[in-house]
């Protein structure tokens, strides 16, 4: 297997194959009798529930739009081939959207999916609580089979708000008869066989499969393992371990920390293959703006943003993070609108500016005292570095690292932490900024945002980043600027998931939320 | 006898009152809102709010409190916010397994443990009392995880005998519960052999034992019936103790070996904020300790008649003044 991008984590070296997601080496032709994938514990596999990570998901469940890893909004169970809009239609300035689903949907138990299951799966999710941003939804109802007319109590304007509503359910009939706590019925090109909980899930090879228009379905709906178990692993090393007995065939999302023998020069590396790809998630440190903060100074601010060090950072936690010059990420389609590494400010700098730091700090009010550090355990070595960077600056800082529960909380608290250190994501970058930034959003209170800044102008720049029309280069670079000159963010780095695959895998099939799939994923048929 | 069992009974119901409020109110307060983590960070203020009114985590803690408490009395302690189950439910899939890890365990503990430790001290100073303190020391010392992982590279990795985790899957399904038995057992039967030694080591130089040798009865039954029943008095006191933390401390191995009990149930509880498993949970571990102090108890009073008789005479005691009032 050849080695296409080689980095370097402290001692240990690792490839990752690229050609593993190279549509070239499409093929649907071999179906592999049996895997077994390691994966983290499915708390519950509802298809409404609250868990996103449900392993078997989006294989036995679809919904009547989806997003491809590639950003790509295509439709699934809706007809693309009626309405305007590819599947839907909806008339400027209206709060209805109009859907048309195919006539021939039907479920693992025979159900014929109409557009009233449609509604009532819609319904269901929407009443029990389980999404997010869904208020402005007024209504789901079936028109007829096919149509189903969604009204909301205004139109939807905002950037991926109507995505939120299309790819954000899965459909189930209302006459289905499984228990869906213990079992699943979807339309997808898998079916459910067993599920133990805390233990493992089964699927099987839907032979059944509704869409028989080859034309039509696409690299996520293909089938091309007979029985996948899912087996919950949630220990790296057990994974490990798991994949050098032969108890596993593939891991999703393996610990950087476990990699090294998977790797084309580790012990298993004839076995196994290593596939990398950027996380959709923006880390990067925020800081506190309350009067109750020393960090209300924006001096301060600025000196501790100039006195980090991104590449030093990213040396010093292995080598395998991408640096962010921005609060962005290229794995959103928006990163381009701007050119963020070209401008000049403390997030583009090569290593810590220490002249600026110092001169910001000399002009704060900052009188040696010990800012914290807040983030999540696990990050607790990245906020350590970060605190050591700031010493060097003559800033002292401390961590303190607890749990996400505990730091949704003490984030409420503006005398508890000065910086904080995490991650965020979204759909576009300027979503990932609402999600963080917003007034209204992320422990926001309506007149500051969740971090206690107030700055009305930032904010309405922001929502207007978040509509259709407002998304442009222009908005994204002011509102971005605004935050740089006014130190309120900086972003540090993306990271990377770690997807281990049998040796006979030739290529590697994603969710839009970045699941493996592992049904999807193509096979040369050399190993069985 | 039968008074003292009643008068405990009573007692359980006032500690698992305790329990119930004790644990309901530490979860209160503890940072971390289920609202926030099961709608993400994005989530806006107004679907907070709406998620925390369908939980009920809205309500005073008085009327929560004693909802729960009420609740708690039916084993019903609502349905989990991440599984979307009712708690009870899942208890039922997965207390047997961790009932079944704990006991077969507990089993091993005293079926090898034990003998262990009587044979070391009735062959003291040879080359096996010292064989077994060593192992018994390297057992105790090793944590259970390190003990699970090196097996797992040793058993299934190398050998390819065993299977690395799970309960089910190509081998046959007791082959699963080979090694997270092995790793739970190992220290407590290490633990064991120890203290049945010291125990026996002090019972054999007592003047009974002198006295029953004197007599002439054979070695057999000098150890078996007159030593071994006052040296097991100290141990059976340790095993209740053993037998609670086998397990409720199964967390630590059902993790390393992904096996599906109440541990790993409770540690995704406690992660999530999932009030309604972390307090069913700690309910039931705590009923469990609860039931297993109480039957040791009874079985020390049944093994040393000094105890039985001081139960016996308080009972007679209180018995008689009452009579002795009435005259």
């Amino acid at each position: 297997m050849s080695a296409v991008l080689a980095m370097s984590l402290g001692t240990v070296a690792f490839a990752s194959d690229d050609s593993l997601h190279d549509t070239a080496n499409i093929d649907n032709t071999v179906t592999r009798s049996s895997l077994t994938v390691g994966w983290n514990t499915a708390t519950s596999i509802e298809p409404w529930g609250t868990d996103n990570n449900v392993p078997g998901n989006y294989e036995v469940y679809e919904m009547l739009f989806e997003t491809s890893a590639d950003g790509e909004f295509y439709a699934l169970l809706a007809d693309a081939s009626r309405g305007e809009y590819g599947g839907y239609d909806h008339e400027e300035g209206s709060t209805e959207y109009r859907v048309y689903i195919y006539d021939y949907i039907y479920d693992h138990e025979g159900n014929h999916i109409t557009a009233s299951d449609v509604a009532y799966s819609y319904m269901y999710q929407y009443e029990n609580a389980t999404t997010s941003n869904w208020q402005t939804l007024v209504s789901v109802e079936a028109e007829d089979d096919t149509t189903v007319l969604f009204t909301f109590s205004e139109e939807l304007n905002s950037l991926g708000a109507l995505e939120n509503f299309l790819s954000r359910c899965f459909i189930v009939s209302e006459n289905c008869t499984a228990n869906l706590t213990s079992s699943m019925c979807g339309t997808g090109p898998y079916k459910f066989v067993s599920y133990t909980s805390g233990s493992s899930l089964v699927i099987e090879k839907n032979e059944d499969y509704w869409q028989t228009d080859e034309s039509l379905r696409r690299q996520e709906s293909q089938a091309n393992v007979q029985t996948i178990t899912y087996q919950f692993v949630d220990e790296g090393n057990s994974r490990e371990t798991g994949l050098q007995s032969g108890a596993l065939d593939m891991v999703y999302d393996m610990p950087l920390e476990n990699i090294e023998t998977f790797t084309d020069d580790g012990s298993y590396g004839d076995q196994y293959s290593v596939y990398s790809y950027v996380q959709k998630f923006v880390y990067g440190l925020c800081l506190n703006c309350s009067d109750d903060s020393v960090t209300s100074d924006v001096n301060l601010r600025l000196a501790i943003l100039n006195a980090i060090d991104q590449d030093g950072l990213i040396t010093a936690l292995g080598g395998t993070y991408t640096r962010l010059y921005s609060y962005a990420t290229d794995y959103y389609s928006d990163y381009d609108y701007v050119d963020w590494a070209s401008l000049d400010n403390y997030n583009t700098n090569d290593g810590a500016d220490l002249e600026a730091a110092a001169e910001y700090l000399a002009a704060s009010s900052y009188n040696g005292e010990t800012l914290t550090i807040l983030t999540q355990s696990d990050y607790n070595d990245v906020a350590t570095i970060i605190a050591a960077q700031l010493a060097a600056a003559g800033i002292n800082a401390t961590v303190k690292g607890v749990d996400q529960a505990t730091q949704t909380t003490t984030l409420a608290d503006p005398t508890a932490w000065n910086m904080m250190f995490g991650m965020m994501a979204g759909d576009y970058n300027v979503q990932v900024w609402s999600h963080g930034f917003d007034y209204n959003s992320n422990g926001g209170s309506g007149t500051a945002n969740g971090y206690f800044t107030v700055n009305d102008e930032w904010q309405e720049l922001l929502e207007l980043c978040n509509t259709a029309e407002g998304h442009t280069s222009e908005n994204m670079l002011a509102w971005w600027q605004m935050c740089v000159d006014n130190g309120y963010a900086m972003g540090l780095y993306a990271g990377n998931n770690y997807d281990i695959v049998p040796e006979d895998c030739t290529y590697v099939c994603l969710s839009d939320r970045l699941n493996l799939l592992p049904g999807a994923c193509c096979f040369d048929g050399s190993v069985e | 006898m039968w008074r003292y069992i009643v008068k405990r009974l009573l007692w359980l119901i006032v500690i698992m009152a305790c329990v119930g409020v004790i644990i309901f109110t530490i979860m209160w307060f503890v940072p971390g809102d289920p609202a926030q983590i099961i709608l993400g960070s994005g989530a806006t203020n107004e679907d907070i709010a709406r998620v925390r009114e369908q939980l009920g985590l809205d309500r005073p803690y008085m009327v929560q409190l004693g909802e729960f408490l009420i609740n708690a009395c039916r084993l019903d302690f609502g349905e989990s916010y991440v599984y979307g189950i009712p708690v009870i439910q899942e208890f039922a899939t997965r207390l047997p397994r961790t009932l079944g890890l704990g006991l077969i365990s507990m089993a091993l503990n005293i079926i090898i443990g034990i003998p262990l430790g009587v044979n070391a001290a009735i062959h003291r100073n040879t080359i096996w009392d010292q064989g077994v303190l060593v192992l018994a020391m390297v057992f105790i010392s090793v944590p259970q995880f390190f003990l699970g992982l090196l097996m797992v590279v040793l058993f299934s990795v190398q050998l390819g005998w065993l299977p690395p985790f799970g309960i089910s899957g190509s081998y046959p399904t007791w082959m699963y519960w080979i090694m997270p038995v092995l790793a739970n057992s190992l220290s407590g039967m290490a633990m064991n052999a120890r203290q049945t030694r010291s125990a026996a080591l002090e019972t054999i130089r007592a003047d009974f034992v002198t006295t029953a040798r004197a007599k002439g009865l054979p070695e057999r039954t000098v150890i078996y019936k007159h030593m071994l029943p006052n040296a097991l008095i100290p141990v059976v006191n340790s095993l209740g103790m053993q037998l609670s933390m086998v397990v409720g401390g199964t967390v630590v191995i059902e993790t390393v070996f992904s096996f599906p009990g109440i541990g790993q149930y409770l540690l995704t509880g406690v992660n999530s904020r999932d009030y309604p498993v972390v307090r069913g949970s700690v309910m039931i571990l705590a009923l469990f300790s609860a039931v297993i102090t109480l039957l040791v108890d009874l079985v020390y009073a049944y093994l040393d008649p000094r105890i039985k008789a001081q139960y016996v005479n308080y009972a007679a005691k209180k018995g008689g003044s009452k009579k002795g009032g009435k005259k």
